[in-house]
């Protein structure tokens, strides 16, 4: 008898999110390395070498991560499975890799047919993913503000797919005429204001009330503020001026508004314990308030002089700050959760199991260990951010991402490789 | 009326709703190993803990979950052979509210 009415086999089997998180590092080492060689790329938006690095970085590390984490979520905050995920997890995961290798490779070579390949390749990938997880989404019941958040933030997601794909077509069909250089802008505004901060604003309604024990966001900012973003976002696409740098405003007013109220919810947990997912939280928003104040800034700026440096600004102190900090926070609190629930699982129904002791999160993720991750991003951020003026600074920042996502990578590899132990000792016990 | 089946139920309470997971989960599955006949758990949370439902399936118990004016939520957890209805769980949880 079940009373709730809800699927009681809807979590996904460990591997399918884990196969995404292994992966990411290994991009994020690749756009380390590229930095090094190549570092006057962070100097100009629009170097062949640039696109390379930000897609790997984007597609390879964050997209590898969101899509991962999504196929996990969803069971979480509705109790319903993305349909079919066992059977689209590894082709979506496949088109991803393959997709996000040939698109840089085809970004530092100019080979036009190696970006059609990653138009084929991403195409499936994310049209796969955006269709089993919109299905899951559509029938997600009830409809939470995180669910709806997480609606909006795959609509963003397809208009980012839909421009991306209109300026790639310059390489491999230049006579459809869909490539406009004003797009460019357009297509990195919809994927970062739009798919990934609504992503991490519908996650972070559910995860940091739930792993920090934080009283709950308060309802206007679970329920208003996404909608004002997008609506903002889309009035910034569509409309044109004179509407366009109102609505940009407005978007970066309701970020600064999340982003307090983030902050605050966090400040008001029960225990506060050293978490070194918290300090993510913290430092990646309020990176996220000071993207969103050099934004606004930008709209009082006319003239290249100073609107280059504070765009390029701008897209570092958002990525790096922002979105790496919340998300190499959340990485290595999801992971070793995941880990520990998959094997209590495996325990409860294995009468032998008491032989086996199951290790804490902690055991699974060291402290230490995180603490390094931290120090490293500390690092990481002043390098980066002074890199377009500082070649030599490029360098250390390029050796930081290649020194950051090598530990992460050693991290998750770690708690897999102890998991597995467990795992046998479990699967042995119950033959 | 009381169902007599149930008027001998012994409800063990445990409240995990200040805890950081997993310890919620940890405290749960503890205190059912030591669960005994004629006992079922009543566990009061700040959410409605889904991962832990297809462990309970697997383990052979039941549950209910019952959520509150307060913003918590009452999650009854019993062995299959138990006689508990969700009646019995919404009377319970009615009755706690007060």
């Amino acid at each position: 008898m079940n009373l709730t009415g809800v699927s009681l086999d809807n979590t996904p089997p460990i591997r399918t999110p884990l196969r995404f998180f292994l992966t990411a590092p290994v991009f994020g080492v690749l756009a380390g390395f590229l930095l090094i060689g190549h570092p006057e790329l962070l100097s100009n938006r629009w170097l062949p070498a640039t696109f390379a690095f930000t897609h790997l970085l984007t597609l390879g590390v964050g997209a590898m991560v969101m899509l991962g984490a999504l196929f996990q979520v969803l069971p979480v905050v509705s109790n319903r499975a993305v349909p079919g995920e066992q059977v689209i997890a590894p082709w979506v995961h496949q088109s991803m890799v393959w997709g996000s290798l040939t698109l840089a490779t085809g970004f530092l070579t100019s080979l036009g047919w190696l970006m059609g390949v990653a138009a084929v390749l991403l195409a499936s990938g994310f049209g796969l993913f955006v269709s089993a997880f919109g299905a899951g989404l559509v029938a997600a019941r009830p409809a939470g503000e995180t669910v709806v958040t997480l609606r909006l933030a795959a609509l963003s997601l397809v208009a980012a797919l839909v421009l991306g794909g209109m300026q790639l077509s310059v390489h491999v069909w230049p006579e459809a005429g869909l490539y406009h250089p004003q797009q460019t802008q357009a297509h990195a505004f919809v994927g970062g204001f739009g798919w990934v901060l609504l992503l991490v604003m519908g996650v972070s309604f559910q995860v940091i009330p739930m792993f920090h024990v934080a009283p709950a966001f308060p309802h206007w900012v679970c329920r208003h503020l996404p909608l004002v973003i997008f609506a903002a976002i889309a009035a910034v696409l569509l409309a044109g001026n004179p509407v366009a740098p109102y609505a940009l405003s407005l978007t970066m007013v309701a970020t600064i508004l999340y982003a307090t109220a983030a902050l605050q919810v966090i400040k008001g947990r029960k225990r506060k314990l050293i978490d070194y997912t918290v300090r993510f939280w913290q430092l990646g928003l309020s990176q996220l308030i000071a993207a969103a104040l050099l934004a606004l800034g930008l709209t009082f700026i006319e003239g290249d002089t100073w609107r280059v440096p504070v765009e390029l600004l701008l897209g570092l102190v958002f990525a790096a700050g922002f979105v790496l900090s919340v998300m190499l926070g959340m990485l290595q609190k999801i992971a070793p959760f995941l880990f520990y629930l998959h094997l209590q699982r495996m325990a409860m129904i294995n009468s032998q199991a008491m032989m086996v002791k199951i290790p804490h999160m902690k055991a699974l993720m060291p402290t230490e260990r995180l603490r390094w991750q931290y120090r490293l991003q500390l690092a990481l951020l002043p390098c980066i951010y002074l890199a377009p003026w500082a070649p030599l600074m490029a360098v250390i920042a390029g050796l930081l991402l290649v020194a950051s996502f090598g530990w992460l990578g050693y991290c998750l590899w770690a708690a897999w490789r102890q998991y597995q132990e467990i795992e046998s000792e479990l699967q042995a016990l119950g033959r | 009326m009381p169902d007599p089946a149930t008027n001998d139920l012994d409800i063990i309470r445990i409240d995990v709703s200040e805890l950081e997971p997993p310890e919620p989960m940890e405290r749960i599955l503890a205190r059912l190993r030591e669960l005994r006949a004629g006992q079922l758990l009543r566990v009061r949370h700040r959410r409605e803990p889904f991962p832990l439902y297809p462990i309970l399936e697997q383990a052979g118990y039941e549950h209910c979950c019952i959520p509150t004016e307060t913003e918590a939520f009452f999650i009854y957890i019993w062995p299959h052979a138990a006689p508990v209805t969700e009646a019995f769980c919404r009377t319970d949880a009615a009755a706690e509210a007060q």
